[in-house]
């Protein structure tokens, strides 16, 4: 492993205060002479010990997307637990792009073994590998969740920030990805237009694309969309095992906007779950993935 | 009226060792309650009949996750067995075999059902076989599920498909809570007739509802339950019950009418009362009823008579009353009991009475569907209630807990579920017929 500068923080922030400085952070950039020269990435990893999970937050999340209620912490959850360490590297001083309107274009998690509601966590986040796409540029968010040092869950997330290039903005290549065509459908989620701030009164991810309308269209979308990982926890809900020792990815195309309904189809292929979900009315593929042993 | 000796066996100390002696381990019952999900996690759909992919949309448009293939190792909340178009008893054996492997995965509450056609409207022996074949291994198969699971069907008659509203509101009681107690049993629908409701939470808003005997017991359950589902109830029962009456008058905000149901003219008093004190008169609940048991051959005649006046003259001659009325979409629900069915030790007059009733339902069933209505019969099991409560506890024990597959007496909920559901304009494509709710009770059929 390499060895990156460590700043320690004394206990997860609060995602408010996050997008809050994001948002301060944003405005100052607009200001002339305000933008970086280059784009560099951080190399400091944020760490936090002692994370514990909020037993009240997991039920209301397990009943939300529909999970059954246990002591396992799902995979998704998880995620959202460490969030917040892994948007305090987004909103230092020193990182390149602007977090707000920041799309989410994948995630590739490994689950290595179950975490327990009451087991003390300690969570490490970093910035690595910016990337070139035709509408922006790409990087990955690592998080890392580790109990008595052993590693228990690993995840990588992409997300893209739009109309910056590091350098020349890259040609779109070929002809992108072949037509979606549905698969059998085995679902049906029909969300209302509080979908996000349900989600958000959860995990705390109160991101303003996916609380109202009016929020949402500060932020450039036409309405409030829903949460990827709430899209991604409810497929994971049915298609994951209960206990770790798995893998699972998902890619998002297109937003699920809010309130709509979203086809979903959940299937048992060889040697994995795969999971789609798409728009009821147009076919839009809203995001794909699935869960393998690993 | 709770039964000590479930609540004993589900929890902590007493339930590793009911485990460890073997001794018969009674589930709790998954029972309704408003904004629960619809089963307890995801619906396997097998066979691919006609009315297959049907069955999914609509489950799907419920907001269920519905598998055609069982994902690994994942728990069901309920399994669906389309059998609509089984023609020669070979048909039966893959869907069965199939159920049969998923069956370990059920989990507690789940549910079985299976969707066929009447063997009396096959056109050759051999599918009448498989149809009545289907009945067999649906309530054999019943038999074998543990945790509260249970097992019915949906039978649609000719020319029905699974959009018949009476099939898809059949459909979803049976998957719900609300079917908690009823087990081994075939709901038929007859026609397409039928409304779903409008909200789902209220399938009686709008309603007037009168429900005789809803002082106590099985009585006010209906009553309570009507008002939960948004009907307007008039509770009845005889004067001597006045107190208790009133009382479950004000927990339903209703209106109570004394009155002696044997009265000759009970039946215009209820359509007076119901008419000008609420407007209209859209359901009647036959509830009242009494037992005086006694082995035949030391029957008296009062006994015997007073027992045929209150549970079905009474009912015969208010039907007629409502009919003449002309009550537009008057739906009637009629108590009927197991006893009707199998008959019962020392109960011959309540037998007659009960078994009177089941005839009386089918044959009144023409006559309410021309005004727009119908008329059913629900045939309870061994409830837990004031009545049953008399009964030494030895013979009460193995009485609950024996017959039955879902090994414990009902409760009046679960009766009130039945009837409500049969109340509804949702199940105006079932007429003429009886429904048990008995736990699949070895007695009767």
């Amino acid at each position: 492993m390499t060895a990156r500068p460590v700043r320690e923080l004394d206990t997860l922030p609060s995602l408010g205060s996050l997008y809050a400085t994001g948002l301060r952070r944003q405005v100052a950039a607009k200001l002339p002479g305000a933008r970086p020269a280059s784009l560099v990435l951080p190399d400091t990893e944020h760490r936090v010990s002692g994370v514990k999970a909020d037993t009240r937050a997991l039920v209301a999340y397990q009943r939300l997307m529909g999970d059954s209620v246990r002591d396992e912490l799902p995979s998704a959850f998880v995620h959202g637990m460490v969030f917040p360490a892994a948007m305090s590297v987004l909103v230092r001083d020193d990182f390149p792009l602007p977090l707000l309107g920041m799309v989410h274009l994948r995630n590739e998690v490994e689950h290595f073994a179950p975490v327990a509601v009451d087991q003390v966590l300690d969570a490490v986040a970093y910035a690595q590998n910016l990337g070139s796409h035709h509408s922006g540029t790409t990087l990955e968010v690592v998080a890392e969740v580790r109990a008595d040092g052993e590693m228990l869950w690993r995840g990588v997330s992409t997300y893209l920030a739009r109309g910056i290039w590091p350098g020349e903005k890259p040609a779109r290549h070929g002809a992108g990805r072949p037509p979606f065509v549905p698969p059998v459908r085995t679902a049906s989620w029909s969300l209302g237009a509080d979908t996000g701030r349900r989600f958000a009164s959860v995990l705390g991810d109160y991101n303003p694309i996916h609380l109202s309308a009016a929020s949402a269209k500060l932020l450039g979308m036409k309405r409030q969309i829903a949460h990827g990982m709430y899209l991604a926890g409810r497929a994971l809900a049915t298609a994951a095992p209960h206990d770790g020792g798995y893998g699972w990815e998902v890619e998002f195309m297109t937003p699920a906007f809010l309130p709509g309904v979203v086809d979903v189809s959940i299937r048992q292929e060889e040697g994995s779950v795969s999971f789609d979900g798409w728009a009821s009315r147009s076919g839009k593929p809203h995001f794909t993935g699935a869960v393998s042993a690993l | 009226m709770a039964d000590k000796y479930l609540e004993l066996v589900n929890h902590g100390g007493p339930k590793k060792l009911a485990k460890a002696l073997g001794l018969p381990r009674p589930a709790i019952l998954r029972r309704y309650t408003s904004g629960d999900p619809l089963i307890p996690g995801p619906l396997l759909l097998l066979g691919d009949s006609a009315q297959a992919s049907a069955a999914s949309e609509l489950l799907l448009g419920w907001g269920l996750d519905v598998r055609r293939h069982a994902l690994a190792g994942e728990k069901l909340g309920a399994i669906v067995l389309m059998l609509d178009d089984a023609a020669t008893p070979a048909d039966l054996s893959e869907p069965m075999l199939a159920a049969g492997a998923a069956l370990r995965r059920l989990l507690p509450g789940g549910r079985v059902l299976s969707f066929s056609r009447p063997a009396a409207e096959a056109d050759t022996p051999g599918s009448a076989a498989v149809r009545q074949g289907i009945d067999g291994a649906v309530r054999s198969l019943g038999r074998e599920l543990r945790g509260g699971a249970t097992a019915n069907g949906v039978v649609l008659h000719a020319g029905l498909g699974i959009d018949a509203p009476s099939a898809a509101a059949a459909l979803r009681f049976l998957l719900s809570g609300r079917s908690a107690y009823v087990d081994g049993q075939f709901l038929h629908v007859d026609s397409d007739a039928g409304v779903l409701p409008v909200d789902g939470e209220k399938p009686l808003a709008g309603k007037v509802a009168v429900v005789t005997g809803a002082a106590r017991g099985i009585g006010a359950a209906i009553a309570r339950t009507l008002h939960r589902d948004g009907a307007t109830v008039v509770v009845v029962d005889v004067p001597a019950a006045g107190d208790a009456l009133a009382k479950v008058a004000n927990e339903v905000r209703g209106t109570a009418l004394q009155l002696d149901i044997t009265r000759p003219d009970a039946g215009r008093v209820i359509v007076e009362h119901a008419r000008s004190r609420h407007g209209s008169l859209d359901i009647v609940i036959h509830n009242a009823g009494i037992t005086r048991d006694k082995l035949l051959a030391n029957m008296d005649a009062a006994r015997w008579d007073s027992v045929i006046a209150v549970n079905l003259e009474s009912q015969l001659r208010m039907n007629d009353a409502f009919l003449a009325a002309g009550l537009p979409g008057l739906r009637i629900v009629s108590l009927a009991s197991t006893s009707g069915i199998a008959g019962n030790r020392g109960q011959a007059n309540y037998a007659a009475s009960k078994g009177g009733v089941i005839g009386m339902v089918a044959a009144s069933a023409q006559a309410f569907a021309r005004a727009g209505g119908g008329i059913n019969a629900v045939a309870p099991g061994f409830i837990e209630t004031d009545m049953t409560a008399r009964i030494p506890l030895a013979t009460r024990t193995v009485a609950r807990m024996l017959m039955p597959s879902l090994m414990q007496g009902g409760l009046p909920l679960d009766v009130a579920e039945a009837i409500g559901f049969l109340a509804s304009d949702a199940a105006a494509g079932i007429n003429g017929r009886t429904l048990r709710v008995c736990g699949q009770s070895l007695v009767g059929a």
